[in-house]
């Protein structure tokens, strides 16, 4: 499959040389990852699609947009559950002097709760990610 | 204290298998395939322990318990960050930076932006904060081989820099996939299964003296304790105290009983204290006096503008750290950028329950640490502390032998990480030449670490992190979201983060007090410099908005294209101008 830019050669204006002389040397051993063929879909004709300054590339302005809209979506919880925190303690002392199971709250939330939390954050961002290409691959793939 | 032969012995064993399954590791990735396998077969869980095994550092394995120790509530603050920063990671760079195909970042900031320039600039910026975070790396080595056997701290500190650069050297601890998943495993084991036998022993020998954490009182002896003064320190007393001293007190000598009334006094280095059982145990100023103060939040001088400082050094810091980008690039593709994230959050929070515990036991049982304010023992203390028989020596020998795992694993992955671009950036980049880098990675950070005040390593890690969010958090971020991003926006936006971030630094660590509201901002700038360097980079974009790469459609659909599209290209796999200039020297060292 001929994807586009791929052999193109730098723009000339970039000094590129000097880095050519450092890396360019006998003794490397070139690492050639070809053999991916089977860990992954290509969808066919997708690429001729999303040239640049064409629709498909309104698509992916779309779909970066709505990544990154998720994407601080959930920072923003996970900023506000847990910077509220220390805010919360000090607005609410008779709640950060009480206890569960004979542990002081801010410890439990501190020390247990904060990283399951973090994680579920984390979780719900990798199911809505996924979504979110998912659907932008059928769409292409239509 | 004294010599333990057990915990020297448990310091031998992980050497010694740490380099023999480097040696063995790469032994097995020889050829170009093995390469391969060793690079793209590995799955997402033995990824993110490998991520999890080199990102634990002597900080959190020792510090973070000594921190707890110390101010108690609030300092549960740093392992959270140190979490949620693999959280920022996740949502805002991981995929799209695994399909970028960038190796380190300043191939990122080059691939980008095309510039050289802004490069050269990243590599320097790469090396400081591996310096910043190898500096507490080397302290805590030092510490550690010092609270185990009288040694000095230098001595620790030389052979711990010695032994990680003669293995990145000679290659016996190659970072290979599965020597840094061993490295979590057993940090893992060596923080848990104490942290678990000692709550139980805990639990099973109430009373015995001790003091509820809650109560307004300060921390108790719970058998006569002879405590050196090696430093200076002064020592802000709750309860007032009968003690023995000999040494030199408030600049008066003195050797016999003395009577401590509440409020501050001055200790001078090389004075022996001794205090009778159930004496209260005085603490350095700065950390709260009494375990009422211990228990509750903002309990310590800790303002808030400090803790939400902390928060964004530790969210946006850790994408910046040198030695953590680099695994990425072992993912297969983008979505497997994601899985591993996710288990790295998970492991990191499994990890990070137990040092809480520890620290925690700690106030009860070594006191003693708040009077010299060397905290950061606190785990390698604790366990003979509680138990006087062959377990407490034996968990005692798995915790000393978890922290030098701890700073033997950060160590390599941060000395090999600059010594990389060094190689490749600075020197000419022949296989000598990494040798030569590797010195000088290590050698400098470890004059640095003998010249320098000794902070609390989670407090010097911290500001590695605040120099890291600061640079290279804005230039990931930006770069991989806004269309808008130019090279002298880039370089603009670094140059001031970074400045201030290292300006900041450097005060803290030459100058112990500035006092007011600037001390917070100084001890933990990125409240500051964060802003200030996405802002920068922000305007200064826009000024040059000429300057924006013509190839910015590409590199976007690159990074944000689903998997499934192709895309996605490893920089080495294309062909003309960027395959050959952007093979990092590291390629040929790491798997």
């Amino acid at each position: 499959m001929s994807r586009h830019g791929a052999a193109e050669p730098a723009p000339s204006g970039r000094e590129r040389d000097e880095w050519k002389d450092v890396t360019r040397k006998p003794r490397r051993v070139k690492v050639v990852l070809a053999d991916r063929a089977g860990s992954r879909r290509l969808v066919r004709n997708a690429a001729p699609t999303i040239e640049p300054n064409s629709a498909g590339e309104t698509l992916v302005r779309e779909l970066v947009r709505s990544q990154l809209r998720m994407a601080l979506g959930l920072a923003a919880v996970a900023v506000v559950l847990l910077a509220g925190l220390p805010a919360f303690f000090q607005l609410m002392p008779e709640v950060a002097n009480g206890t569960v199971f004979g542990v002081r709250v801010p410890w439990l939330l501190l020390g247990f709760v904060a990283y399951p939390v973090l994680v579920g954050v984390g979780l719900l961002h990798n199911r809505l990610a996924e979504r979110n290409e998912r659907d932008f691959v059928d769409m292409l793939d239509r | 204290m004294g010599l333990n032969v057990w915990a020297l012995g448990g310091i031998a064993a992980v050497a010694v298998l740490t380099f023999g399954l480097g040696v063995w590791g790469s032994r097995r990735a020889r050829t170009t395939s093995d390469f391969l396998v060793a690079g793209r077969g590995v799955s997402a869980r033995m990824n993110a322990a490998a991520i999890s095994g080199e990102y634990l550092s002597a900080a959190s394995f020792l510090g973070v318990a000594g921190l707890v120790l110390k101010d108690g509530v609030d300092a549960l603050w740093y392992p959270v960050g140190f979490t949620a920063g693999y959280l920022a990671l996740l949502l805002f760079v991981a995929a799209p930076l695994r399909r970028s195909g960038a190796y380190t970042l300043p191939d990122f900031a080059e691939a980008r932006l095309g510039s050289v320039r802004l490069r050269r600039l990243a590599t320097g910026f790469v090396v400081v904060v591996g310096w910043l975070y190898l500096v507490p790396q080397l302290q805590g080595a030092g510490l550690t081989l010092a609270t185990i056997t009288e040694l000095k701290p230098w001595v620790g500190a030389v052979l711990v820099a010695v032994v990680v650069v003669l293995n990145v050297v000679f290659g016996g601890m190659r970072a290979v996939t599965l020597v840094q998943a061993f490295q979590y495993w057993l940090k893992f084991t060596a923080i848990a299964l104490p942290a678990f036998l000692l709550f139980l022993v805990f639990v099973s020998d109430r009373g015995a003296g001790q003091r509820a954490l809650g109560e307004p009182l300060p921390p108790v002896f719970t058998q006569q304790t002879t405590v050196d003064i090696e430093t200076d320190v002064t020592l802000q007393v709750a309860e007032p105290v009968m003690l023995q001293a000999k040494g030199e007190i408030g600049g008066q000598p003195v050797d016999g009983s003395v009577y401590w009334g509440r409020g501050q006094h001055d200790v001078s280095e090389d004075t022996r204290l001794t205090f009778p059982a159930g004496a209260s145990a005085p603490s350095v100023v700065g950390a709260p006096a009494d375990n009422a103060a211990w228990i509750n939040p903002l309990g310590a001088d800790k303002s808030l503008l400090h803790i939400y400082s902390l928060i964004f050094a530790t969210f946006l810091g850790t994408m910046g750290l040198p030695h953590v980008l680099v695994r990425f690039y072992t993912n297969p593709n983008g979505s497997a950028a994601r899985e591993t994230t996710l288990y790295v959050l998970i492991l990191l929070g499994l990890f990070y329950l137990f040092p809480t515990i520890l620290g925690a036991l700690s106030r009860l049982y070594v006191p003693q640490l708040l009077v010299t304010g060397k905290t950061d023992a606190a785990v390698l203390l604790l366990p003979t502390a509680m138990l006087d028989n062959w377990l407490g020596k034996g968990l005692a020998a798995l915790t000393a032998a978890g922290a030098f795992a701890a700073f033997l694993s950060t160590s390599s992955g941060l000395v090999m990480s600059v010594a990389g671009v060094l190689s490749t950036d600075v020197l000419p980049g022949r296989v000598r030449d990494f040798r030569l880098a590797t010195l000088i990675a290590g050698i400098a950070p470890l004059a640095a670490a003998l010249a320098g005040a000794t902070l609390d390593l989670s407090q010097s890690v911290g500001l590695a992190f605040a120099t890291a969010a600061s640079t290279f958090c804005p230039l990931l971020v930006l770069g991989i979201w806004w269309r808008g991003l130019t090279a002298p926006g880039a370089a603009a936006g670094i140059i001031v983060g970074g400045g201030l971030a290292v300006a900041a630094t450097v005060t803290t660590m030459l100058v112990a007090t500035a006092g007011g509201w600037v001390e917070p901002l100084l001890a933990q700038p990125a409240a500051i410099t964060v802003p200030a360097a996405f802002v920068t980079m922000f305007v200064v974009s826009k000024l040059t908005r000429r300057r924006i790469p013509r190839d910015v459609s590409r590199t976007m659909l690159r990074m944000h294209a689903p998997d499934p599209l192709g895309f996605s290209q490893d920089r080495e796999g294309q062909v003309g101008a960027l395959a050959d200039s952007n093979l990092p020297g590291e390629g040929r060292h790491r798997a």
